[in-house]
């Protein structure tokens, strides 16, 4: 390679850095303005004791050792939240494809069925938790008069606590909405032309949909299996309407654990620990699946 | 078999299935239509139909509060977001798609982990933060995030859409002495549409249905937005169900009527099977 | 409309200025104009300095914030009463702002530690004491003996759970205990006198049996009486015995004789009639404000006083009761009070006007007025007992009956929130996982280490 042409790769290089950071600018620089003080403070608090209302004291790593060592609730929500994280981002993601792949099929009338599809995600969160309480009560409920007509008797749904996370997991399929939406748009981006390849080899529906279909969605699979994570080891509010953590802090997850810490006992240090113990096994695991994404997220442009 | 059978049977079967679920899915809007029409003896009894149609708990919902000013709030904090995340997000997105940059994946870690960490501990410090600003009681602080790259989740949904763009058509207009951005603007955008349509919808319900935001940032009602005022419906001694659902009813129709336009971009379009693939 | 102005020209400036560096397709052309986005953001400036000038010059303008926005149902009261101090000051002037129940911790938890919070603020007496401990509030001690404020027109428990070590922190507004409702046709139903409610545990008991009616399959129609549906939980019933969770010593007491004697009832009228799962009904009445005994659901509750404005709305044929105790006349349950706070930013005449304006609030006038319109106890006791129109309804009757004998639980410092972590041993007692002795054994335990972890965290 000549002196001359590294020289220009070199400044092609610089070229292509500047280029990539003028792109990213808007989000670096709000970054570095909103984002990293807050993030710090909060780094910094969990070093210390800090009820909110009084200077925050230095403790070095106490609030940490705590956590781990004697605090029975930790380890229990940490369980809660493994559990309802675990079956409902896989559940979220099957739903949410099937239910896509459903809507992308050529019939009269799709427009309004897709409209009635997304309903759930539009109605208020609030709304929704009242509904699914109105269904699953266990004496007079929808769902467990329902059951009793056929003959079984039904579970206490959302007060015993073997079923209350599943219900919450139940009800987390109820709005995927919002992933069905993002699924539609990517099917919209798998080309025609393979399938017309696919349809002269003889390929069959299924065979169309492993070979085709699954593979050039997996960018998204990615985007909602990383973001499911994410959401899913920071679920609160339904539990924190409908269940109250109970019964016998069966739904009382991590994120509930948190927001008890910061605003029932203002112990804001404590909390900021558990953010951030959080965000490190989230990270953790988003790292692993980034790892692994090569052998199965399929990137046309790569 | 023939063909044609085969085809009658495949969209029968789909069209039980899209009925049956539909229903389900529809429940809870039919539930809210139902509550809305209750009176207030028989709000309490958890029949599904009412007895008598109270239609009159419509005006009543939108009239106990300045609804209109509301809404003009939350219509300007909504474009306002969408337009910015839309701009916004595809720009940063790009980059972290299809540029190549020193530090993209160091930075790509961050933004992602910056959705990591729960945002009740990072509430007050960004509280404090808007306040040293001077942006307390106003609409800044629920608008200018949205114009510097439109939020994390946007970003990561947009970057994952352009990474499936070939690299040829690309790499052929660079040859052509295109601009990144023309090239952005002219052949990445376009390809994207059904991506940037979703963007839009999730911008758009974020802001329309954020009570949290103005809660926190707004002072002066005059400010309010509808999912805050709508907050009030639930009160110390209960919620008066039949009003919040009359007035939810009425606030969820744009998003619906948006949701049901922007379709468009959801059904295969001509220039995208042309130039793909 | 000014501001809405300036963040549009910030906003296009900014839009514009990416634009302009970021150029299309086949211009090579890079010209950049930062000027115009330089000084627009500056200009950017806060609106609520428009409404501060509001009222006339010399007046102090203190800000109150509340949790009755607009569209709440007692917010007319609650308004009249501001708009009546304020006519009759002219040193003065207050602004507030309502915020629905279930979002003002969130505003508060954030203003608050930020500095911005209101001069006064409508919050929890039982919980004025942590803010009080971190110096966030205003120790109105000095000001009730400078002007003689006289405290015992409050009812006496509040002093008990409201002051810390002999100071207050707030002045007691709305609050109260609680009452037994009870449907008067089912009573006539079920061949009981609907004029001769239960006076004792047992007799309850007796009646909720004969109310409890089921359909033809077997299952409950009608349930007689439900220990938590309501607005009503296990502290009332510890309370109603005698029973306490601390010691004066904050020492925890949970597993005390009483507490265990108490958690056996409370377990066995739970099952009683199969109905395992009725806690829902609870959860959604506290989430949903469905009540059950308006619904139908239930023949007799215990719900709180301030229950009132829904029994006189509904179409139940109700009669309310003292809630019955072991013996005739022991009719305790747990009292609570909101209040009225004063946050100290450092700005004395500010304070003062609070203090002026909270005195009001809080007199014998307004809250006659506050409970007569919106019916919702005082925890005024003279506002109760002066007036002819609460002595003369049977209702208010039953009601001032329960607030004289209304006990409370004090704030517990150490470990504030020892009620959740005793819930879930509750529950599990009541699902019959563990006995009510291995419960309350649990429970006690598991409140001691969270003292123990609390203390250690806050430790030097």
């Amino acid at each position: 390679m000549s002196k001359n042409n590294s020289g220009h790769s070199r400044k092609m290089q610089r070229r292509q850095n500047i280029v990539g950071y003028a792109f990213a600018a808007p989000w670096i620089l709000g970054f570095l303005i909103f984002t990293l003080y807050p993030m710090c403070s909060s780094l910094y608090y969990s070093f210390t004791s800090y009820n909110t209302l009084q200077a925050p004291r230095w403790v070095g790593f106490r609030n940490y050792r705590i956590m781990f060592t004697s605090d029975p609730l930790f380890w229990k929500c940490i369980w809660n939240t493994v559990y309802y994280a675990g079956l409902s981002v896989p559940l979220g993601i099957v739903a949410g494809v099937l239910i896509a792949l459903l809507l992308n099929q050529k019939v009269r009338g799709m427009r309004f069925f897709r409209t009635i599809f997304y309903l759930p995600t539009v109605v208020s969160s609030v709304a929704v938790s009242l509904l699914w309480m109105w269904i699953l009560e266990p004496n007079f409920g929808l769902l467990n008069t329902f059951l009793k007509k056929i003959g079984i008797t039904g579970p206490g749904w959302l007060t015993d606590p073997a079923w209350s996370k599943n219900s919450l997991i139940l009800m987390s399929l109820w709005t995927v909405g919002g992933g069905m939406l993002i699924y539609l748009a990517a099917l919209q981006d798998v080309p025609d032309s393979l399938y017309e390849a696919a349809t002269i080899d003889g390929a069959n529906a299924f065979k169309k949909f492993f070979k085709i279909t699954l593979p050039m969605i997996t960018p998204t699979l990615f985007y909602n299996l990383i973001t499911g994570v994410i959401g899913g080891l920071q679920v609160f509010s339904q539990a924190f309407i409908m269940t109250n953590g109970g019964p016998s802090y069966s739904t009382y997850f991590y994120g509930y654990h948190l927001y008890n810490k910061a605003f029932t006992e203002y112990q804001m240090g404590y909390a900021s620990a558990l953010a951030w113990v959080l965000l490190i096994i989230t990270l953790l695991l988003s790292l692993v699946i980034l790892k692994t994404s090569n052998k199965w997220v399929y990137y046309e442009g790569k | 078999m023939n063909k044609k059978t085969k085809t009658i049977i495949v969209k029968s079967i789909v069209y039980v299935l899209l009925i049956a679920l539909g229903v389900i899915f529809f429940l809870p809007f039919l539930w809210m239509i139902m509550t809305s029409l209750k009176s207030n003896a028989e709000i309490v009894k958890q029949n599904f139909f009412p007895k008598e149609l109270v239609f009159s708990n419509y005006p009543k919902a939108l009239t106990i509060m300045p609804f209109f000013r509301y809404t003009m709030n939350t219509v300007f904090i909504t474009v306002m977001n969408m337009i910015g995340t839309v701009l916004s997000s595809s720009l940063v997105a790009y980059a972290f798609a299809k540029l190549r940059w020193k530090g993209r994946d160091v930075w790509f870690v961050i933004m992602l982990a910056t959705m990591m960490l729960p945002s009740q501990v990072t509430q007050i410090p960004l509280f404090v933060l808007y306040k040293r600003l001077g942006w307390l009681n106003t609409y800044l602080p629920l608008i200018v995030g949205s114009y510097f790259g439109g939020g994390a989740f946007n970003i990561f949904l947009l970057r994952q859409f352009f990474s499936t763009l070939p690299n040829e058509l690309s790499e052929a207009a660079r040859v052509d002495g295109c601009s990144e951005l023309g090239i952005f603007t002219h052949i990445v955008l376009p390809l994207c549409k059904p991506a940037l349509a979703t963007i839009a919808i999730f911008s758009f319900m974020g802001s329309w249905n954020d009570f949290f935001g103005p809660l926190i940032y707004l002072t002066d009602p005059k400010y309010y937005t509808i999912a805050l005022g709508l907050r009030a419906f639930r009160g110390y001694s209960g919620v008066q169900w039949n009003l919040l659902m009359a007035a939810s009813i009425v606030t969820s129709i744009p998003t619906l009527v948006l949701f049901f336009c922007f379709q468009n971009y959801f059904v295969k379009g001509i220039t995208l099977t042309g130039v793909k693939g | 409309m000014k501001t809405r102005k300036k963040i549009i020209s910030l906003l296009l400036a900014g839009t514009l200025l990416l634009s302009t560096i970021l150029t299309g397709c086949g211009s090579g052309d890079t010209s950049t104009d930062t000027g115009t986005a330089g000084t627009t953001s500056d200009s950017a400036t806060n609106a609520g300095s428009d409404a501060a000038d509001a009222s006339s010059g010399e007046k102090v303008t203190i800000t109150y914030w509340h949790i009755f926005p607009e569209g709440d149902e007692f917010k007319p009261v609650h308004d009249e009463l501001i708009r009546r101090f304020n006519e009759s000051q002219d040193q003065v002037y207050v602004e507030d702002l309502g915020i629905s129940f279930f979002d003002f911790l969130d505003k508060m938890n954030t203003a608050i530690p930020a500095g911005t919070g209101p001069d006064v603020a409508f919050y929890d007496l039982g919980e004025s004491l942590h803010r009080a401990e971190a110096g966030a509030i205003v120790d109105l001690t000095p000001y009730i003996e400078r002007d003689n404020f006289d405290m015992s027109q409050f009812y006496p428990w509040t002093e008990e759970f409201g002051t810390y070590e002999g100071h207050w922190y707030g002045l007691p507004f709305a609050g109260g205990g609680r009452i037994l409702v009870y449907n008067k046709d089912m009573f006539v139903e079920a061949g009981l006198d609907p004029e001769q409610p239960p006076k004792t545990l047992d007799e309850l008991e007796e009646y909720a049996d004969k109310l409890t009616k089921l359909d033809e399959n077997g299952e409950i129609e009608v349930l007689g009486f439900h220990p938590s549906l309501g607005n009503v939980s296990i502290r009332d019933y510890v309370l109603n015995r005698g029973g306490s969770f601390f010691d004066e010593n904050s020492t925890p007491t949970i597993n005390s004789t009483i507490n265990l004697e108490t958690l056996e009832w409370y377990v066995r009228m739970t099952n009683k009639y199969g109905l395992k799962q009725v806690q829902s009904l609870q959860a959604a009445s506290s989430t949903t404000g469905i009540d059950p005994f308006l619904a139908g659901y239930v023949a007799m509750e215990v719900n709180v006083d301030d229950f009132y404005k829904k029994l006189s709305e509904s179409d139940v044929n109700y009669g309310v009761a003292l809630v019955p105790g072991v013996n005739e006349g022991e009719n305790a349950t747990q009292g609570s009070s909101f209040d009225l706070e004063i946050f100290d930013h450092g700005d004395q005449a500010k304070i003062d006007a609070a203090w002026e304006f909270i005195k009001f609030m809080t007199s014998v006038e307004s809250q006659q007025y506050w409970a007569s319109e919106n019916k919702w106890p005082s925890t005024n006791q003279r506002a109760m007992e002066s007036s002819e129109e609460f002595q003369n309804d049977p209702v208010w009757q039953v009601i001032l009956q329960s607030l004289e004998q209304t006990k409370v639980i004090k704030y517990e410092r150490t470990v504030p929130n020892w009620w959740n972590l005793l819930v879930a041993e509750v529950e599990t007692a009541q699902s019959e996982q563990k006995t009510p002795e291995q419960a309350l054994e649990d429970a006690q335990s598991v409140i001691e280490i969270a003292i123990e972890n609390n203390k250690a965290l806050e430790s030097e």
